[in-house]
């Protein structure tokens, strides 16, 4: 209450304080509702130059990957989905798409298979390509246990690429018989694991010239073991994985008469892990191929190799374990690219929901630092659930951009929805991201539950395109429809191009994995490696696909081979694809649609 | 003429100095400063709000009221230690011993006395007296403290009815949602809190804090823009710059943190505190440190990591960087140990996750030991904040749980040696841990700092 004595004063004292602000006599930092709000450099979402169209249905991929969900058994198997698997199968320079079908249940709660599908790139033509499905004609449809994943590889390089395929209760090795057929031998060739399998990769691990495997293991679920679980809200939902233990990986060495042992001891695997992205290697730059695994929750490994197929578990230490707080993710994906073009590997995974995907920038030997925050990627936001990725010159401008596949893995996610967008992010310069905005009605701005993702060049043209298999709806292939022309709107003189390159090794193992490529142009050196794995679930295309920014000359690339010695190449055309046989003859092929018409 | 004129100028003179003199025995002068106090108390502008109170008593020789106001703010604060001198000041000038009782009586609410005087602020919630925005602030925030959230969330949401313009009820349950994880919720309730108060800084910090836990960066970098005119405005600048930092903006990021770490300790907590933080950590340090770090500048990073590990040796996050900056180095062998030391508190607070799940699975069971266990194990190995919540959760649910006083004995303990205000709830737990055990008699396993 105001007393009749002060509010005499009270005009006074308005004057006072009117005195007290002309003065400048009034607190320094009042609160203030008209400061202007400082102004942003918005980097999370930009409209963009690439051009993408999922041309599916018109080429005639109509895989679909079904996980039994309409029987709500809520089962943590549900949540793990497909991937693609992208190789040329039958040597016919077009590569061909399998998928992996996944499985469903009974009623008495027995777990089924489905089958897998394959279809057979025919090139057919100019302007695109047309595939055709074969599985059962090849022999890789049948698929006895609940799938998942794929690896495609010669391992018993004789010239053509085999394929494993992983799943809960088991592996299947088909081995290509150079026929249009496989032949399924994986206990003759001894891969006798019956443990939930998740990604897989091949690569040559001791040196010996013959390829090994790498199996990833997720958790131990079963349905003796399947507690129940509640979302927000009380309802029932999918149990997160903590609710179960990890199941240790295992490594399958090559005897190299066609059949494998068990190495995971002799290799010196590290025990428990819940590993759902596998990916082989050379970080450190040492001519051995060393191993990546994300794991789901728990810290993620890195198997250093000593050379002979001994490795050292490191990640921690070599600062690839965990996040920028110290904290393991939900990791899935994973790829390896030299996104600053410094020469090294820099390692990218994909994250759980509420987590950052991580950008490691390798600092040399093998060290690496979490670079998400400095990179750009953090500021995408962080509600999606990434799973597949892979990273490509997409825009062909000279540095290595990344896609990431999403969708959530509850039945009830507490924001949104399951379906989540996929991502494209933009190298804008040496590793600096920026998400690309693509218009609306393209593949990129239309939500999917997706899981594996493969990159390759479907349609030969010299772009890398992309396949991705989306759970309980149709896979996508979309193609790269990107203009050629540098960024800016000036008129175009000269656009980008490419190289590309299929290593075919001979003293090494036949798919040349470990083999590294430094690409040497005027505006500096870009280097690729042919890894095994990578993704998730997933086997991208192996050749190489380097991007020449317009106005750039290639003056050469040198292939660093696991066993030496390196081998120079010095007249490289553009806009072609040459094939490298290690120490032997280079030859080039001519992009069916490289001067289709494209701008 | 001239002896007329300066008798009449002695008499002005005279009358505006008996002016002056009543005006400043009356407390009149000290009117305009204690309602503009007021005001910002009421608008959570507690810095403001000091400022004019203490301009106010500086008016006046005698403000009860400017007492009054600067104990209410301190409570506000959280600097209970300071309130009572000012009641008592207060008191003897002549405020109203009603008021000065309710005024401890939310002290000690505020302090999570709850139980002890629970009936009394039942009491006031009905006889409100005016005050009912204050009894609810402090009672709601005695239940946090006490982890009898859902009756917070009670007494909250009977305040926003009654009160529905005042912001401070929405703040106050966006943090308790925020706290138990609902971040949907949460930044439903500080929107709405900011619609009502487009300065409600505390709001727009925790929004933004928020917001920033999920990557919205742009968003988050605008909350922490418009709170940056705040008084203390360390926290804000700190958050400000992660959010520059995750926009790739790191020049920028770099400068403001360079700045920051300059400031003294007590300033950069005092930032935290207006915003209703209690940061455990170095946290302008670290992320400098980190930025640093992730620059390659890592002799750079080291000293400031290794202050914040020194600091608190629990901050796996700090010391995690810290074993990066020492690879970076080349000091390869401390290194390794300081990951193995991260490496070890990780696999131990495993257990955590499992022992929560347990208990949220059972809601209704008390899970004592359980609760014990994860304070414990934060304890040694975690955030120690994030322990003293479990344990204070072990004593909501049985009060005389011997262990949990002996360890949270033991946590003020510490903590007054750097704030001697500690000392109190130190030798409280400690004659209740030394006192006759109705359950747990086992020593706990954590020991400070070893």
């Amino acid at each position: 209450m105001i007393d009749s004595a002060t509010a005499r004063f009270f005009a006074f004292w308005l004057a006072v304080l009117a005195c007290f602000y002309c003065c400048g006599c009034r607190p320094s930092a009042l609160p203030s509702t008209t400061q202007p709000l400082a102004s942003t450099d918005s980097k999370s979402g930009q409209p963009t130059h690439f051009q993408f169209r999922d041309a599916a249905t018109e080429l005639g991929v109509t895989a679909i990957y079904r996980n039994g969900r309409e029987l709500e058994n809520y089962a943590i198997l549900e949540s793990l989905g497909g991937g693609v698997g992208l190789f040329d199968y039958d040597l016919d320079g077009w590569i061909d798409a399998f998928f992996p079908g996944g499985g469903t249940f009974t009623s008495s709660k027995t777990i089924e298979g489905r089958k897998s599908t394959f279809f057979r790139n025919h090139g057919s033509g100019h302007l695109k390509s047309v595939f055709v499905e074969i599985g059962a004609l090849a022999g890789v449809a049948e698929a006895p246990f609940y799938s998942h994943g794929c690896a495609a590889a010669d391992f018993d390089n004789d010239g053509f690429p085999d394929l494993l395929l992983t799943g809960y209760g088991g592996l299947q090795l088909f081995k290509n018989q150079g026929d249009g057929t496989f032949l399924e031998l994986h206990a003759t060739a001894g891969l006798l694991d019956n443990a939930w399998s998740s990604s897989a990769g091949w690569g040559d691990l001791n040196g010996d010239g013959s390829l090994d495997l790498y199996v990833a293991h997720y958790v131990n679920w079963s349905f003796e073991h399947n507690p129940v679980c509640n979302a927000d809200g009380g309802r029932r939902d999918v149990c997160p994985p903590r609710a179960f233990d990890g199941l240790t990986d295992i490594i399958y060495y090559s005897n190299a008469d066609g059949t494998f042992r068990d190495a995971t001891r002799e290799a010196g695997l590290k025990p428990g892990g819940k590993g759902l992205g596998v990916l082989m290697a050379d970080v450190d730059l040492d001519r051995d191929l060393d191993i990546y695994v994300a794991n789901d929750t728990t810290e993620n490994f890195l198997y250093l190799n000593n050379g002979s197929g001994r490795f050292e578990e490191s990640a921690l230490q070599n600062g690839v374990a965990v996040d920028q707080e110290g904290m393991p993710n939900g990791s899935m994906g994973v790829s390896i690219a030299d996104f600053d073009g410094d020469g090294l590997p820099d390692i990218w995974v994909t994250n759980f929901e509420k987590e950052t995907f991580a950008l490691y920038r390798n600092e040399g030997h093998g060290q690496f630092i979490h670079a998400s925050r400095e990179s750009g990627v953090t500021a995408i936001g962080s509600l999606f659930v990434g799973f597949g990725t892979a990273a490509g010159d997409l825009d062909l401008d000279g540095d290595e951009d990344i896609v990431v596949a999403n969708g959530h893995v509850v039945y009830f996610p507490s924001q949104g929805t399951d379906r989540q967008l996929p991502i494209l992010l933009e190298n804008l310069t040496k590793g600096q991201f920026r998400r690309a905005l693509l218009p609306p009605d393209t593949y990129f701005s239309t939500p999917h539950l997706a899981r594996g993702l493969a990159l390759g060049d479907i349609d030969n043209d010299g772009d890398l395109d992309i396949v991705v298999s989306h759970t309980n709806e149709p896979a996508a292939v979309v193609l790269n429809e990107t203009p050629r022309h540098e960024k800016s709107s000036r008129p175009q003189v000269d656009g980008n191009h490419w190289v590309g390159l299929k290593l075919i090794g001979t003293q090494c193992n036949r798919s040349a994995i470990g083999a590294r490529v430094v690409l040497h142009t005027t505006r500096g050196d870009q280097s690729r490696q042919v890894s095994g794995g990578g993704s998730y679930l997933s086997q991208g295309d192996i050749r190489m696909v380097f991007g020449i920014p317009a106005g750039a000359t290639v003056t050469g690339a040198t292939v660093v081979w696991p066993t030496g010695p390196d081998q120079v190449i010095n007249d490289l055309q553009v806009d072609h694809m040459t094939v490298v046989v290690e120490q032997g003859l280079i030859a080039t092929q001519a992009a069916v649609a490289a001067d289709s018409g494209k701008p | 003429m001239q002896n007329s004129r300066n008798k009449r100028i002695a008499v002005t003179l005279l009358l505006v100095g008996l002016l002056l003199l009543a005006g400043g025995k009356w407390g009149w002068f000290a009117y305009i400063p204690n309602w503009m106090a007021q005001k910002a108390v009421e608008s959570r502008h507690l810095e403001t709000a000091l400022w004019w109170a203490h301009l106010a008593e500086r008016l006046s020789f005698n403000s009860g009221e400017s007492e009054f106001i600067i104990a209410r703010t301190l409570r506000k604060q959280g600097k209970l230690d300071e309130v009572g001198e000012h009641l008592k000041r207060a008191a003897g000038l002549g405020v109203h011993k009603d008021r000065i009782e309710r005024e401890e009586l939310l002290a000690l609410a505020q302090s999570g006395e709850i139980a002890r005087i629970q009936l009394q602020l039942d009491r006031m919630l009905i006889d409100q007296q005016g005050d009912g925005a204050e009894i609810a602030e402090a009672y709601a925030n005695g239940l946090v403290i006490c982890h009898r959230l859902e009756e917070a969330i009670a007494v909250l949401t009977a305040w926003q009815e009654a009160y529905p313009a005042d912001p401070q009820a929405n703040y106050a349950r966006g943090r308790i949602y925020d706290h138990q994880g609902r971040s949907d919720e949460a930044e439903l309730e500080y929107r709405a809190a900011i619609k009502k108060a487009p300065t409600h800084h505390a709001s727009q910090f925790a929004l933004g804090r928020l917001l920033l836990s999920r990557n919205m960066i742009e968003e988050a970098l605008e909350m922490f823009t418009r709170c940056e005119s705040m008084p203390h405005n360390a926290a804000v600048r700190i958050n400000r710059s992660r959010c520059l930092r995750g926009l790739g903006r790191t020049e920028e990021a770099l400068k403001i943190l360079k700045e920051v770490v300059r400031e003294p300790h007590s300033e950069i907590l005092t930032s935290y505190q207006t915003v209703g933080e209690v940061p455990e950590t170095l946290t302008a340090q670290f992320e400098l440190g980190t930025l640093e770090s992730a620059l390659d500048h890592h002799a750079e990073a080291l000293p400031l990591l290794q202050e914040a590990v020194d600091f608190d040796p629990n901050d796996l996050k700090a010391r995690y960087a810290l074993a990066v900056a020492l690879r970076g180095v080349g000091e390869r062998a401390k290194a390794a140990e300081e990951f193995e030391r991260v490496q070890k508190s990780r696999d131990a607070l495993k257990e955590v996750d499992r022992l929560v799940d347990e208990i949220v699975a059972k809601v209704g069971d008390p899970q004592i030991e359980k609760r014990f266990r994860v304070g414990e194990l934060y304890m040694m190995h975690g955030s120690r904040k994030t322990a003293e919540f479990w344990l204070k959760s072990v004593l909501a649910k049985e009060p005389k749980h011997k262990a949990t006083h002996a360890l949270l004995a033991q946590y003020y303990a510490d903590k007054a040696k750097q704030n001697p205000s500690f000392d109190r709830l130190a030798q409280q737990h400690a004659s209740l841990a030394a006192a006759e055990a109705t359950q747990t008699d086992r020593p706990p396993e954590a020991s400070h700092h070893d």
